[in-house]
């Protein structure tokens, strides 16, 4: 018993040792709350890998809907019938807003912060941030209209953001855009991002293409508007360097390696083994494409049971003679095209046609050529290949756009744009928006008496922000719309 | 630290089993006879000589005899009367009377801090649950066991998921962000209810329960419901959602053995009612020409299913429509629960140390085929009084749990069961889903859909959801008087448990046909030391006791996992069999320091003043302001005492009041702008892949916006009640009001999108819960040897949002499905949020309430976002009566929630797919919605002319899953929750038998739902599970379950 009740004594001090000297040493408890799995700085690249991935997961499959919504694609059943017949899912429309808005603008403007505060020499990646804050802008306000643009992602000094027009928005990434391009057009001892810039590798030059190919886009929305306060800044634009080929181009490339696939790729390997099951051509662009007698119907799409391309009105069922997508259009490499080559040309020639820059119709039918050109040219090398024959003969097939009236000439110049666009709905959709050059069915079982034009607020914004707007619906015009 | 802390429960487990001794000396025969109250004698009374296994009954008489020893204690027990111990003197004949185990009477208490005090002198109001309680319906979750049985609780389970959580809230919630769930403390120690996930609520995620489930219900001697701060300030910062304390069983009698056993079949409560005449189609139309099949039509929507049609079926066979109307009876299994519990107890060396070791097996099958659940639960508990002035205590308790077939509710994710199985066509076999793999490979048979939707079979024998946790909690004390009056407790608790979530798609899973699986390791340890000093005195009338003590607590916890994507070999689970990893990890580490003080006063035991006062240190509040302070102080006044009131009708009476102020840190590493690494990037319908992506390393801000400027929370409580006892304590009331006021709550505010960042760290607003809880008891029948008791309580509690901040109108607590929330209002109290049906408005442009309207289709359609209704109920109460004669006893519990509402997912989609049976009614007529309105399109309103154009139509529309308000109702419903028979034999009867005691009894839970009006379905339900702030909705839950079966008992 003496033994233990030593062991007893020993035992019951060294509690007391042990609570005291636990709590003696706990003077400095806010050492412990540092996060041991995070750090409160990161050199700023780092950041744009984030923003890039998940800005281009949004617009490939979060918002393959919208191809149907540009009718360019039909949904036969399940979440794509769903968006044939407008139901846009809301949690597909918070994932958008928040994405883009959290997920990209705020790991740029983290960026811009970084290099301020570590680095204030690096201008050169502030540029690049500022030309992909526009991009994502400009995306941002052809899905939604009018957005939070002036006061957004500033939560200090605007914890509720205001609305801005869209036209401030359009405006807006035209500046963002130039401020972009004084930084970039200077030689200057500053470092670029390269590896981590995923659409570049730090190619100064190419972002400086990039941005007046943006910059134009912005500017031929506004020009549909109001011509006359943008025509001299297009005219300028046209000795600027542009993406004029299919090297050029801006996009986000996916790869063949498992986990950094195009993630319609993975979606239909997901639900349906690598085939293309409810994914159907849409009527008004498989109609003017026969019309044409397009060489690109078998690269976009399968021939039905009749060996013929047929489109289905977007809204009704029974797909039994209607052609699928081409799933050749659907590889883990298929990248997602944010600026094409093709897409400059059909601008330029919209502008010229009419009479924002100068050359007249027959400057327009050189750009067109240039363009349908570019668009044919892109499949080269790919599955979808155009034979040269089969090119040769489409482009001989149009008439020379001068000898047309500006509406024919436009006309010629849009539905080749609207073509070009196949595969990338958020582009082909406000094409459509903006020049209306094809006529697009109003959906059947839609409770629909319209063709949408835009999406619905997110309802996370809309429940946490006073200023969201209200009253507008899904068919309420774009601000650029004729 | 861990390793010391093994080492001395190891040095302690040696201390505990030192000598056993026992003591003999002369014997003599000892008799006596045993009365009631009022003097009725009384029958089947245990007589036992303390901490020997020699017992006796009281025969009809009243009389008993049994053979002790001068200073052996003689014990007389009864069920329900308060326990009389008699040291045997001189005289051969002891009689006793029994009296009423009045809560209002001498009993003690055991209270914060372990402390244990006499009820009498507690300024609040606590609840206390017996073990025997927990024996009447066996049930293996300690949370559902408290259902109907106290006030001021308010407890959700999850339907009949296997292993699901069941969640707990007291008094009302006191933030709209964070946890509302109390603090488990067992034997003093606090211990972690966790509801660990390892996806989202919504996008369908499995509940893998909370973790209060893994006590042993066997186990516990007694629960007590701290239910005020006032009762838990001394908890401090952890004080504010109350405090469950559990005190497990100890030895109390000499060597005894227990062995009991349950089986327990479980079914289905309530199936929803199907229609069975028509099958799947289009406006009264089925017809595969044209490419349609099963997957493009509505599963009920067709033609006559007497009609006679021909379909080809999921596998692929032409068939002819053929009603199934026990589809769904077909698809679940009798659910099979078996519990047994063995233990060993006693005392040993005269009674100064005590032992219990208990091991218990609980397996259940659940009603979902191949869903179980295996609970092995050791525990071990012993004290031993060294020296007088020494004592020590011991416990440690062993839970290895594993859960298999867990249950997916929500939205997306393929896994989700019941959207399945309850959207089949009535003509479907349930047959035709098996088998449900391919021989030859791994492809999937009879898939429902290629769109996302597999074979029921499928998910349940392929794709695996399975959790295994191993769990270790215990604690070791030393109490030492160095003075008569002064004592000094030093106790180490720890509770550590590490947990698996296992879950995988098998290749083949349609949205997923690759395959994947998702491990997820998560770990969680408290370490908890406290220090207490006690000292007691009396100075005249005046019993004084000053309390002082020091607390630290340290809680860790992490995860670790990696979902595969794309599987190799099919079933190797393996981070090398698949074509990618995403890994990831998490920390955290938080610690409270905290220094406290208790002052009690009591003046002739009538009156006591209890004051209380803590400061918390806490790590995850920002230097300089994370010290806070926390004081109480309650006071009880015995007045029937102090004015020496002793009628026959009012024979007790106590006033009892208290205030106190306490309050609360938050997560760690809420303070600081932090840059994360990202493993991986989301992409919708399991497109997200994984970084480094084309090389590159991705790093991300914070969603969250950090505040430097964090407060502690606060929260001020009041509380006034009433004990009283009737007719010698047969008949007691207990009333409690109360209300608290919690201000300057840590929120992670949901901010625009637009500001960058999704929520923002912020303290804000102020939330009050005012309530009132009676409890009442009486022993209505005392004849002969017939008892009937009667228990009942009432509670109610209105929570309000008195303030949000500037700015927001609404507070977004948890989101569910196309803009449906929880949310909170200022003025209201939480409710769900969600689209009505599109209304009228006046002139000044004001929703006219009654006129709905319908759109040029003559149907209802969709509206504003506005509130539907409050998620807590008005009111609940429970009663549970106890009959007993002789060895029968026949107990029983109904409990019943009025108001609060529910939202259904499972009723929009068997209405809008014309499964329900209310969608078959007058199928064929058309008919208008006269209840609603036309807008005439100038400001003006008539009532609807236009007729529908098919009945289809109108369901689809009215019951959309769009149009929240359809799908919302009325969440009152009262359950008969418990029905209990048992059987103890007596002495005489066990004579020739080995066993000291025997108990059979028959059981049911859940054995009826009365008075609700939502159809279809259990209100008592909740997707959010137990983790979140979020309920009243209920998306492809579960059904819950009636359960039936019977147990044994048998001590040796």
């Amino acid at each position: 018993m003496k033994n233990i009740f030593s062991n007893i004594k020993f035992e019951f001090l060294f509690i007391f040792i042990l609570i005291f000297s636990l709590t003696s040493c706990d003077s400095e408890l806010v050492d412990i709350n540092e996060d041991p799995l995070a750090v409160t700085s990161v050199p700023p690249e780092l950041l744009f890998p984030e923003v890039l991935v998940n800005f281009s997961s949004v617009r490939s499959i979060e918002f393959a809907g919208l191809n149907m919504h540009a009718q360019q694609w039909c949904g036969s059943g399940g979440t794509w019938l769903s968006r044939s017949r407008y139901v846009l899912g809301v949690p597909s429309v918070n994932n958008g807003w928040t994405t883009w808005y959290t997920t990209c603008l705020k790991n740029l403007s983290l960026v811009e912060l970084l290099v301020e505060s570590n680095n204030p020499e690096n201008q050169y990646i502030k540029a690049q941030a500022k030309i992909l804050e526009g991009f994502i802008y400009s995306n941002i306000t052809q899905v939604w209209g009018d957005v939070p643009f002036t006061e957004s992602v500033n939560p200090t000094d605007y914890p509720y953001p205001n609305f801005d027009s869209q036209e401030v928005v359009l405006e807006g990434v035209v500046s963002l855009m130039d401020e972009g391009l004084a930084i970039l057009e200077q030689d200057m001892d500053s470092d670029i991002i390269t590896d981590s810039d995923l659409v570049f590798k730090g190619d100064r030059q190419a972002w400086i293409r990039w941005a007046n190919s943006i910059k134009l886009k912005m500017l031929m929305f506004i020009a549909n508007k109001k011509p006359e306060t943008v025509s001299s800044q297009l005219q300028d634009l046209v000795s600027e360097p542009m993406i004029y080929t299919n090297s050029q181009e801006a996009k986000l490339s996916y790869t063949t390696e498992i986990g950094n696939e195009n993630p319609k790729y993975r979606f239909i390997q997901n639900y349906w083994g690598g085939n293309i099951n409810l994914w159907y051509a849409g009527r008004p662009l498989v109609n003017l494409m026969n019309e044409l007698n397009d060489p690109r119907l078998s690269t976009y799409f399968e021939p039905n049971v009749n060996g013929a391309y047929l489109g289905k009105w977007q809204g009704y069922t029974g797909f039994a003679t209607i052609s699928k997508i081409n799933a050749n259009n659907i590889l883990p490499d298929t990248p997602d095209r944010y600026s094409t080559a093709s897409e400059t040309y059909f601008l330029l020639a919209d502008a010229a046609a009419n009479g924002y820059v100068s050359g007249g119709l027959s400057q327009a039918n050189t750009w067109f050529i240039q363009g349908v050109t570019l668009a044919l040219d892109y499949f080269d090398g790919s599955l979808g290949e155009i034979s040269q024959t089969d090119k040769d003969n489409y482009i001989a097939s149009f008439p020379d756009l001068s000898t047309l009236s500006t509406d024919e000439a436009l006309d010629y110049i849009n539905d080749q744009h609207y073509i070009s666009l196949f595969n990338n709905g958020l582009e082909a959709w406000n094409q459509w928006k903006r020049t209306k050059s094809v006529e697009l069915d109003v959906p059947a079982n839609a409770g629909a008496t319209e063709v949408i034009r835009r999406y619905t607020y997110s309802t996370n914004e809309a429940g946490s922000n006073i200023n969201t707007p209200q009253g507008l619906t899904l068919f309420t015009n774009m601000w650029y719309e004729k | 630290m861990n390793s010391k802390i093994t080492k001395l429960f190891i040095l302690f487990l040696s201390i505990q089993f030192v000598a056993i001794q026992s003591a003999f000396s002369q014997e003599i025969t000892i008799s006596g006879k045993v009365i009631d109250g009022s003097g009725i004698p009384f029958t089947g009374v245990n007589v036992i000589v303390k901490g020997t296994n020699t017992g006796a009954l009281t025969d009809f008489d009243g009389n008993y005899s049994i053979k002790s020893s001068k200073g052996q204690v003689l014990v007389f027990s009864y069920l329900g009367m308060k326990t009389e111990e008699v040291e045997v003197a001189e005289s051969s004949i002891i009689n006793v009377s029994l009296y009423e185990d009045a809560q209002a009477l001498n009993e003690v208490v055991v209270t914060a801090m372990g402390i244990e005090r006499a009820d009498r002198t507690l300024g609040y109001g606590v609840s206390t649950v017996k073990s025997e309680d927990f024996d009447v319906a066996a049930e293996t979750d300690v949370v559902q066991a408290l259902q109907g049985k106290i006030s001021g609780v308010n407890i959700t389970g999850q339907g009949g998921g296997i292993g699901a959580s069941s969640k707990i809230t007291i008094r009302g919630v006191t933030r709209i962000s964070g946890s509302n769930s109390p603090l488990w403390v067992i034997d003093g120690v606090p211990i972690s209810d966790a509801n660990d996930f390892t996806s989202s609520r919504t996008t369908g995620s499995i509940d893998y329960g909370n973790r209060a489930q893994d006590i042993n219900p066997d186990d516990i001697e007694s629960l007590t419901v701290l239910k005020g701060a006032s009762a838990a300030a001394l908890y401090g910062s952890r004080a504010s959602n109350g405090v469950i304390i559990v005190t497990t069983k100890k030895g109390k009698e000499k060597g005894s053995l227990t062995y009991s056993s349950t089986i327990r079949f479980d079914s289905p409560l309530r199936l929803p009612d199907f229609q069975n005449t028509y099958g799947p189609g289009t406006q009264g139309v089925y017809s595969e020409i044209d490419g349609n099949n099963l997957q493009d039509v509505s599963p009920g929507w067709g033609p006559l299913i007497s009609e006679g049609g021909s379909y080809t079926d999921y596998a692929g066979n032409l068939q002819t429509f053929e009603s199934h109307p026990d589809l769904q009876k077909d698809f679940y299994a009798l659910g099979i629960t078996k519990v047994n519990n063995f233990s060993v107890s006693g005392l040993s060396n005269k009674g100064s140390s005590n032992y219990r070791l208990s091991t218990s097996y609980s397996s259940k099958e659940g009603i979902i085929p191949g869903s179980e659940l295996n609970r092995l639960n050791i525990a071990l508990k012993s004290g031993t009084k060294l020296f007088e002035n020494l004592k020590s205590d011991f416990s440690l308790n062993y839970i290895n749990s594993n859960v298999e077939g867990a249950v997916a509710q929500g939205g997306n994710d393929p896994n989700v069961l019941m959207g399945i199985v309850n959207r089949l066509p009535r003509i479907t076999d349930v047959n035709v889903f098996k088998p449900w793999k391919a021989e030859s490979n791994d492809e999937q048979l009879a898939a429902v859909d290629s769109d996302g939707t597999n074979n029921p079979y499928w998910i349940i024998h392929e794709n695996q959801r399975t959790s295994s946790t191993e769990r270790f909690f215990g604690n070791i004390s030393l109490d030492y008087n160095p003075l008569k009056k002064l004592s000094l407790l030093g106790r180490v608790g720890y509770d550590t448990y590490n947990t698996t979530h296992f879950s995988n798609k098998h290749k083949g899973t349609i949205g997923l046909l690759d395959g994947n699986y998702t491990e997820n390791h998560i770990s969680r340890n408290e370490l908890t030391l406290d220090l207490l000093s006690t000292y007691d005195d009396t100075f005249g009338d005046i019993d004084f006791t000053a309390r002082g003590g020091v607390q630290w607590n340290q809680r860790v916890f992490s995860s670790i996992g990696n979902q595969g994507v794309g599987l190799t070999i099919p079933e190797l689970f393996d981070p090398g069999n698949v074509d990618t990893n995403i890994p990831w990890k998490n920390y955290s580490k938080r610690r409270i320091l905290g220094v406290f003080g208790d002052l009690t006063f009591t003046y002739k035991k009538w009156l006591t003043l209890n004051a209380t006062a803590r400061n918390d240190w806490s790590s995850t509040l920002p230097q300089g302001g994370n010290s806070y302070f926390y004081p109480s102080i309650a006071l009880s006044f015995v007045f029937t005492d102090a004015f020496n009131i002793d009628s026959d009708i009012l024979s007790y009476g106590k006033i009892r009041g208290n205030w106190a102020n306490v309050g609360s840190d938050t997560g760690a590493y809420q303070l600081d702008f932090l840059y994360s690494p990202q493993s991986s990037f989301f992409g919708q319908f399991n497109t997200g892949g994984t970084f480094p992506f084309d090389g590159q390393l991705a790093f991300s801000g914070p969603n969250t916006l950090p505040n430097v400027n964090l407060r502690p929370e606060n929260q001020a409580n009041y509380e006034l009640g009433v004990e009283l006892g009737f007719f010698k304590n047969r008949f007691n009331i207990d009333a409690t009001f109360y209300k608290n006021v919690t201000t300057d709550q840590i929120i992670a505010l949901l901010v625009p999108s637009s500001t960058g960042y999704s929520t923002s760290m912020t303290n804000l607003g102020q939330i009050s819960n005012t309530g009132f809880e009676l409890e009442v008891s009486a022993k209505i029948i005392r004849y002969k040897g017939f008892r009937w008791n009667l228990n009942y309580n009432f509670s109610t509690n209105e929570t309000i949002i008195d303030e949000l901040g500037e700015g927001i109108d609404k507070y977004t607590m948890a989101s569910a499905f196309n803009g449906l929330v929880v949310g909170a209002e200022e003025g209201e109290s939480i409710g769900i949020y969600g689209n009505r049906f599109a209304r009228a408005v006046d002139d000044s442009g004001n929703t006219i309430e009654d006129m709905i309207l319908v759109n040029e289709s003559g149907v209802r359609y969709e509206g504003d976002n506005e509130r539907l209704g409050n998620i807590f109920p008005d009111f609940t109460m429970g009663l549970t009566s106890v009959f007993s004669y002789k060895g029968w006893s026949l107990s029983t519990t109904f409990d019943w929630k009025e108001g609060g509402v529910l939202y259904s997912q499972t009723v929009s989609s068997l209405r809008t797919s014309g499964l329900a049976a209310e969608t078959a009614v007058d199928r064929e007529t058309l008919f208008v919605d006269s209840e609603a309105f036309m807008d005439n399109g100038d400001g003006t309103y008539s009532e609807n002319t236009i007729p529908i154009s098919s009945v289809q139509e109108y369901w689809s529309n009215y019951s959309a899953s769009r149009i929240h308000e359809s799908n919302t109702f009325d969440a009152t419903y009262i359950k008969w929750r418990e029905l209990g028979l048992s059987y103890s034999f007596n002495k005489k009867q066990l004579k020739s038998l080995p066993f000291s005691s025997l108990r059979l009894g028959v059981q049911g839970r859940n054995l009826a739902i009365f008075n609700t009006s939502i159809p279809h379905i259990d209100p008592e339900t909740n997707l959010f599970g137990s983790g979140s702030n979020g309920g009243a909705i209920e998306y492809n839950g579960v059904p819950s379950t009636r359960s039936v079966g019977f147990n044994v008992q048998v001590k040796f």
